[in-house]
């Protein structure tokens, strides 16, 4: 993908996004000039997003010297990595209320430190054990933030 | 002005403020040396643990890590090539060339004095500005605070670094997150998606934690991250007589541009930089030399992007008007206390205005003797591998997130947001804007609706006040200024057809 394909794409996905807050908007009602209803802002700001979108999809076909084209994921094995990342942060979070925080942390942080970039066991164990201790230690005890404690109890 | 200075002192100096300072400052230091993880992405993460301070003590420790980022992004410019902060991207190319001839002692060294100075100075500009400016605020009506609003996010896309307009897209966009909730006037749920959590609006550190924490991790991790530390021994950080004396006019001239430019919205420690870099190449008398190791090429930019960074204050404490991401969390940290913010600041709480703005003095001496004698220390953090980083960043941003509320639905947030930045970087879209903007929405609204009220839906009230009119005026010209080329193309092009024929 070169930059004004980019470019194209990008701002299709704008101008979609604008159609959908200006009919939101609309359901809000607009109200009047003198008497602006909660829909009036947003669907100003709507149509200037829709307005910009479109500049930029009509600017993408303008050439641009040495604008060549690049993958967009051109390492498939990191992206892939990237995407286990991703996973493991939606489940933590989804998790953390029936594992309990440290748990739940304590395989989180042993999961990105062995299957990420792979580290040897011992430095997997004391990084994941002390990191869910210290962040514990310091959230709940020290800043008074209560963690979850999940259906095993802590 | 000395009372006030003394009570500032006063605030600055109780042991609870000097604590918060100096973990403000290392914490700064901290996250500029890291690769990785800014002063945006540090300052969401510590956001929740100021809620439990008072706002004077939670405004002292966050500014800490901001103009502490400044000092520590410096390092590893100067060590590895990789700017530790976007403000320190022009230190590598002296810095750099400097540490390679066995110079990175005085690379280190000038850029910690240079940045004292630059930030000492201007924290004094700062106070000398602040009070006048916000007795001329204090004559602002709604017209007038909507016009301003729209000029600093005008002049945030202006001075965006990629595409002016999709800089202008990304504070459009922000502006409509900023819409999300409960409407204040008729009590309506407004784009709530019926996400309970959204009725009081999208949280603003779930956003930034994503846009500025995740993201950067998911594409460091896409990229490979990887370091090589400068193996050099660092000796003799204090700079030769001949390098001050080759430092001192850039210094100076770093402190005064990086002040005025860090005013602008938008401005703020990166273009100060940049533009003392350009500055000084020009004025020098052997140009050609710059980035090649040149000690003023790391002198003007490291002084340039402290005071940038008190500069950027300005407009804050002034006028309630954030004028970077950085300046929009302290705001965020503002209202979530329930302090008004704007020109009656500096009456109302006063000491928030000078307990901080002394603190920022102190805040500098601890950064100076922190930088030189701990340089080593800093080295060593930075030899952290990123692998055994990243986790624990992760793992930052999800508590950070999560002790807001103490739910899931804003963690799920700030992911999603993550993916949205990660995105948005590969579009070459920015984020600067889009937190900017998500701050003022709010408040530009209700200056809008209030203003259509009172004027009985007339627009014409925002071109008749003078005040209104000149800062619309000046949004207008930053917009049509990027056709200027255009216009010289088709000039060109006319002049090019008519010699044709």
């Amino acid at each position: 993908m070169n930059k004004r394909e980019k470019d194209r794409f990008s701002a299709l996905f704008w101008v979609a996004i604008a159609i959908g807050i200006c009919l939101g908007s609309l359901r809000l009602s607009l109200g009047e000039f003198h008497k602006p209803g909660p829909g009036f802002f947003p669907f100003l700001l709507g149509s200037a997003l829709g307005l910009i979108s479109l500049l930029i999809f009509w600017q993408s076909f303008k050439r641009i010297p040495g604008d060549e084209k690049k993958a967009f994921w051109p390492n498939p094995q990191r992206s892939l990595k990237m995407t286990y990342i991703l996973i493991a942060l939606i489940l933590y979070a989804l998790g953390m209320n029936y594992l309990g925080f440290l748990l739940s942390t304590l395989l989180f942080l042993g999961f990105l430190l062995k299957a990420i970039e792979p580290q040897r066991w011992s430095v997997v164990l004391s990084g994941s054990i002390l990191g869910t201790f210290f962040f514990y230690g310091v959230f709940q005890y020290w800043l008074d933030i209560p963690f979850p404690s999940g259906i095993f109890g802590f | 002005m000395l009372p006030e200075i003394f009570y500032g002192f006063s605030v600055a100096l109780t042991f609870q403020n000097l604590l918060y300072c100096f973990l403000g400052v290392l914490m700064g230091t901290l996250v500029g040396v890291l690769p990785g993880l800014g002063p945006v992405a540090a300052m969401s993460l510590l956001f929740t643990t100021t809620l439990h301070l008072s706002p004077v003590s939670g405004m002292i420790m966050l500014a800490g890590i901001y103009y502490g980022a400044q000092y520590g992004g410096s390092t590893t410019s100067i060590l590895l090539n990789i700017p530790g902060e976007a403000s320190s991207v022009v230190t590598c190319l002296d810095g750099y060339q400097m540490a390679r001839q066995g110079r990175a002692g005085p690379a280190l060294g000038i850029s910690a004095f240079g940045s004292f100075i630059g930030g000492t100075l201007s924290v004094l500009g700062l106070m000398l500005m602040a009070p006048p400016l916000a007795n001329m605020a204090l004559k602002f009506g709604f017209a007038e605070n909507f016009s301003l609003m729209c000029l600093g996010l005008v002049i945030v896309s202006f001075l965006a670094r990629g595409s002016m307009l999709k800089a202008m897209l990304m504070a459009v966009f922000g502006l409509f997150l900023g819409t999300i909730g409960i409407d204040l006037i008729v009590g309506k749920p407004r784009f709530t998606l019926g996400i309970k959590s959204f009725m009081d609006g999208v949280g603003l550190i779930p956003i930034v934690m994503g846009l500025f924490g995740i993201s950067e991790v998911l594409l460091n991790i896409e990229e490979g991250l990887s370091r090589e530390v400068f193996k050099a021994k660092i000796s003799n950080l204090l700079p030769s007589l001949k390098d001050f004396k080759d430092s001192l006019k850039p210094i100076l001239r770093g402190t005064i541009l990086g002040f005025f430019l860090g005013i602008l919205p938008g401005g703020g420690a990166i273009v100060s930089a940049f533009t003392s870099y350009a500055v000084e190449k020009k004025l020098s008398k052997y140009p050609e030399k710059f980035g090649t190791g040149v000690i003023e090429g790391v002198a003007g930019p490291e002084t340039a992007n402290n005071a940038g960074s008190s500069g950027a204050f300005v407009p804050l404490l002034t006028l309630g008007i954030p004028s970077n991401a950085v300046m929009a969390l302290l705001l965020g940290l503002l209202l979530t206390h329930g302090v008004q913010v704007g020109p009656l600041l500096l009456k109302q709480h006063s000491d928030i205005f000078w307990g901080v703005v002394v603190s920022m003095y102190i805040g500098n001496v601890m950064l100076l003797v922190l930088n030189l004698p701990l340089i080593g220390l800093w080295v060593k953090i930075l030899k952290v591998p990123y692998p055994i980083l990243f986790p624990l960043i992760l793992l930052f941003c999800i508590i950070g997130s999560y002790s807001l509320n103490n739910n899931t639905e804003d963690v799920l947030l700030m992911i999603a947001f993550g993916v949205f930045g990660y995105f948005m970087k590969k579009f070459d879209y920015e984020g600067a804007p889009l937190v900017l903007a998500l701050v003022l929405s709010p408040m530009m609204e209700n200056a809008f609706r209030q203003t259509l009220l009172t004027s009985q839906g007339s627009f014409l009230v925002f071109i008749t006040r003078p005040i209104s009119a000149t800062l619309l005026l000046i949004a207008v010209l930053l917009l049509l200024y990027p056709l200027i080329p255009w216009f010289k193309f088709r000039k060109k092009l006319e002049s090019l057809e008519a010699d044709e024929e």
